[in-house]
């Protein structure tokens, strides 16, 4: 990647971004990509986009925005009002942080071209969800792009945000996604991001929220795909009685590569957190979750509970899970689990006991593993859309994969 | 400052002091030359010496693990001293009059033999003559069986074939840092060898092992069950030894081959710091087990309360198929002490099973971590793995991690993984107390109930003690 060519061409910024910028395109310019060596990247490697021969694509091109809800304000950063700006200001980059080894957000950061802001109103109570949707690929040149995004839900809003990373058939495309979410006080948000990434195809998106006092998270995050999909969930639960649930699937077919990984920090007393994610193997696919849950010394009475369920569905197939308990407060109650198998002969042999065919038992377990997540979905909506890409890329993963 | 010390190095090497045989110390600091001193001291074939020089290009090309959830400031391997010769008697206090009467309370508590406590506290007396004969007596027993039991310097010289084929094959070399500086310098250990067949009469200790003595900071055991051998071995004490190196960098190598079972138990006690994190031992050990043949099986119990740092992760290859792995710990950090200590769990061979119960205890400002990888290979089908680590906290400066590392790729294979965090209970210490115990005992009772599945897996003799130990470790924690 010609990294320094693009920072040295990328224009001046005089607004709130800019400190910020300076120091991303510092950190970028010394290591643009992640070093295969750190534990942070220890199942995922990134080398293979530095061969790619990239060129830098704007935002505007694959990034589109549905109309705006009642109560929400959407708007591209290039376009903001001042008082707009000053809202969104203080929280740009600061939920995405880049002092470590997250490279893609320093470069995200570094070579974004445009920022969506996304303005809940305080107090509002929205039905109708926000879409966000980014077409990648389609295009003769390999390409890369920073799509950035920053939802504001003041306190007391009730908001659900969907983003939907798509791609079409085309060269290499890599997308680097940077989502920072700020749920005011007594705010409830939903998000939920489904990506799929084709072979040839990568993606390496980074959310990062912060939860205010007596705020509430549900974050479900989707990623399928026979390419190369990273996607770094952190949550950062920042006042007493916050409270976080986080679920996610992750599946992958062909040679694919789907890694999810999670930080939830417990940073104020009293907060609760739950976290379940499933991870699907089939064919010579490899699925790798790392969740990590931090509870600060501050955190007393903490409450949190995860678990990671995981399918091979193929001899060549691989699962890394790497559940991770950091506490540092001693009142607390945490728990995680994390269990690897193959379907349950006995589960498949009860289904066909019942007149039903080994493929179609087979095919209903596989979407039952992963159907109870899409189902908690809480937006009815949003929920119908993650169960439909579910449904479809489960069935696409046995059909391929002998399951 | 290196500099310095490399001046002195190198000058002492101008002068020749690598044939100067008679020096029987070496001054601070590593190098080839201090290598091929440590060898030729100890009489050793040039292979030996050979092997020593190739872990040391190694270690000079590798860099530190930085991965591990420790703190602890760089340590200058050229102030070292890796060879000296054993203490003569006068250096140890006379008497028991002379030893640190806080450590004197602390054998106290563990009931310790009053000879023993001489001997441990580093006395030069002659009670230590009394386990001399009884050593010289299991010798004999174990040389009827047709058991090896030996430092392993002298199994260099007397079985040079078993050495060589064994010695590194389950640790290379080059397995990490610390284990490359091992294989450069040690300085002895145990050799163990249980031939076809044989059941060992005796669980081996290195207490009854003659010249055990000084074994360093460098300790380097090699254990290997031939075919239908079993043997059980225990390492350690639990009594705090006087120790003056701060850098402990072992290794333990297991080989069980078609049917074999070794049993490798550890009660490590060294001096932790004090409450500032002052002194303490760094203690950087690799051990590892390889499941050799079929059905064979390697457990490792360990019990960890001292050391200021603690850098551990006693593993089990299983390449034989149908072979077992087994390990359970109880690890307590208190004062500002550090322990990142799990285990690795490789399954290469079918139907190979696994086993980790790990329950770690913080208190004060002690750092606990438990790191663990469980890897089922492509060929390992049926592979079963169960882990279990739980941690307990007492008092909100400390800090319970738990880093388990996964691995599955053949999907015939369960592996399954649970881990809790959580306090000794008010309401548990309320009901042990209205029942009439001391807040202390309660403690005491509820942390040895949290412990007991790995207990159970100690010879009984070190499992009473194991609990007394517990005991005194957390003493005043409570609150």
């Amino acid at each position: 990647m010609r990294v320094d060519t693009w920072l040295d061409e990328r224009p001046v910024l005089l607004d709130e971004r800019a400190a910020v910028r300076a120091a991303a395109a510092d950190k970028s310019r010394a290591r643009p990509l992640p070093v295969p060596r750190s534990e942070h990247w220890k199942y995922t490697s990134t080398r293979a986009i530095g061969a790619l021969g990239l060129e830098i694509g704007a935002t505007a091109a694959t990034l589109t925005v549905g109309a705006a809800p009642q109560g929400v304000t959407i708007v591209r950063w290039s376009e903001a009002s001042p008082a707009q700006r000053a809202a969104a200001g203080p929280w740009f980059g600061r939920l995405a942080t880049f002092d470590g080894p997250e490279a893609f957000v320093a470069l995200n950061t570094a070579l974004h071209d445009d920022v969506v802001l996304i303005l809940v109103e305080a107090g509002a109570d929205v039905a109708d969800a926000v879409r966000i949707v980014h077409v990648a690929g389609g295009e003769d040149t390999p390409r890369v792009v920073f799509p950035r995004v920053l939802v504001l839900a003041e306190a007391g809003a009730k908001a659900t945000v969907i983003a939907e990373w798509r791609s079409a058939r085309g060269a290499p495309f890599v997308t680097a996604p940077v989502t920072e979410l700020v749920v005011g006080d007594g705010a409830s948000l939903e998000y939920v991001s489904v990506v799929a990434t084709p072979a040839s195809d990568f993606h390496l998106a980074t959310v990062a929220s912060t939860v205010a006092p007596g705020a509430t998270l549900q974050a479900t995050m989707l990623a399928f795909g026979e390419g190369l999909a990273r996607c770094d969930t952190i949550v950062t639960l920042a006042g007493a009685g916050a409270s976080v649930r986080l679920e996610g699937v992750g599946a992958a077919g062909a040679s694919g590569h789907i890694d999810h990984h999670t930080t939830i920090d417990h940073a104020a007393p009293d907060c609760t957190s739950r976290e379940v994610f499933r991870n699907i193997a089939g064919d010579h696919g490899t699925v790798v979750f790392n969740g990590r849950v931090v509870v600060r010394e501050q955190a007393q009475r903490s409450d949190s509970d995860q678990q990671n369920r995981s399918l091979l569905l193929s001899d060549d197939a691989t699962i890394n899970s790497k559940p991770e308990l950091e506490i540092y407060a001693d009142d607390v109650k945490c728990a995680h689990g994390s269990a690897i198998g193959a379907l349950d002969p006995e589960q498949v042999w009860y289904l066909r006991s019942r007149g039903i065919p080994d493929a179609l038992a087979r095919q209903m377990l596989v979407r039952g593993f992963g159907a109870d997540v899409a189902a908690r979905v809480a937006h009815p909506g949003a929920r119908a859309l993650a169960t439909d890409a579910l449904e479809a890329w489960l069935d696409q993963l046995i059909a391929g994969g002998a399951a | 400052m290196p500099d310095a010390v490399e001046q002195v190095v190198g000058r002492a090497y101008e002068h020749g002091w690598v044939s100067d045989i008679q020096s029987d110390s070496l001054p601070p600091g590593l190098s080839e030359d201090t290598v091929r001193f440590i060898s030729a001291k100890k009489d050793e074939p040039d292979w030996l010496l050979q092997w020593r020089l190739e872990a040391l290009r190694k270690w000079q090309a590798m860099e530190p693990p930085d991965w591990a959830h420790l703190k602890w400031g760089p340590i200058d391997y050229q102030s070292i001293i890796y060879y000296s010769a054993p203490k003569s008697t006068s250096e140890g206090p006379k008497s028991l009059e002379e030893v640190d009467p806080e450590l004197l309370r602390t054998y106290e508590k563990l009931g310790i033999p009053l000879h023993e406590r001489a001997a441990l506290a580093g006395v030069a007396v002659d009670a230590v003559f009394d386990s001399v004969s009884v050593a010289t007596t299991f010798r004999e027993t174990l040389a009827k069986a047709g058991v090896i039991f030996c430092p392993l310097s002298e199994a260099v010289r007397e079985h040079p074939g078993l050495v060589r084929k064994y010695l590194g094959s389950v640790v290379p070399v080059t397995d990490n840092y610390f284990a490359a500086l091992n294989s450069a310098v040690f300085s002895d250990g145990s050799f163990c060898f249980i031939p076809k067949g044989v059941r060992c009469p005796m669980e081996l200790s290195t207490y009854f092992r003659i010249n055990a003595k000084n074994t360093g900071q460098f300790e380097r055991t090699l254990i290997i069950a031939e075919d239908k051998a079993y043997v059980s071995y225990l390492e350690g004490c639990t009594a705090p030894q006087r120790d003056e190196n701060q850098l402990h960098a072992a290794v333990v190598e297991l080989v069980a081959l078609e049917d074999a079972e070794i049993k490798y138990s550890t009660v490590q006690n060294w001096y932790p710091g004090d409450e500032n994190g002052r002194g303490g031992i760094f203690n950087f050990v690799t051990k590892r087990g390889i499941c050799k043949g079929d059905r064979s099986r390697i457990s490792w119990t360990q019990v960890e309360t001292g050391s200021a740092i603690t850098w551990k992760y006693p593993s089990v290859i299983l390449k034989g198929d149908d072979s077992v792995g087994e390990f359970y710990s109880v690890a307590v950090t208190a004062k500002r002490q550090q322990a990142d200590t799990g285990t690795k769990m490789i399954h290469i061979g079918k139907n190979t099973r696994s086993t980790i119960i790990s329950k770690g205890i913080a208190a004060e400002r002690g750092q606990q971590s438990y790191r663990g990888l469980v890897r089922v290979l492509k060929g390992a089908d049926n592979a079963r793995n169960y882990t279990q680590c739980d941690s307990l906290l007492m008092g909100d400066t400390c800090g319970a991690h738990t880093f388990p590392y996964i691995e599955v790729r053949n999907r015939t294979a369960k592996v399954e993984h649970e881990a809790t965090t959580s306090k000794v209970a008010d309401e548990q210490i309320f009901y042990c107390q209205q029942r009439g115990m001391s807040e202390e005992d309660a403690v005491n009772l509820i942390v040895n109930g949290f412990c007991k599945e790995v207990f159970r897996q100690l010879p009984m003799e070190f499992a009473v003690e194991a609990q007394k130990l517990l005991a005194v470790t957390l003493e005043g924690a409570v609150g």
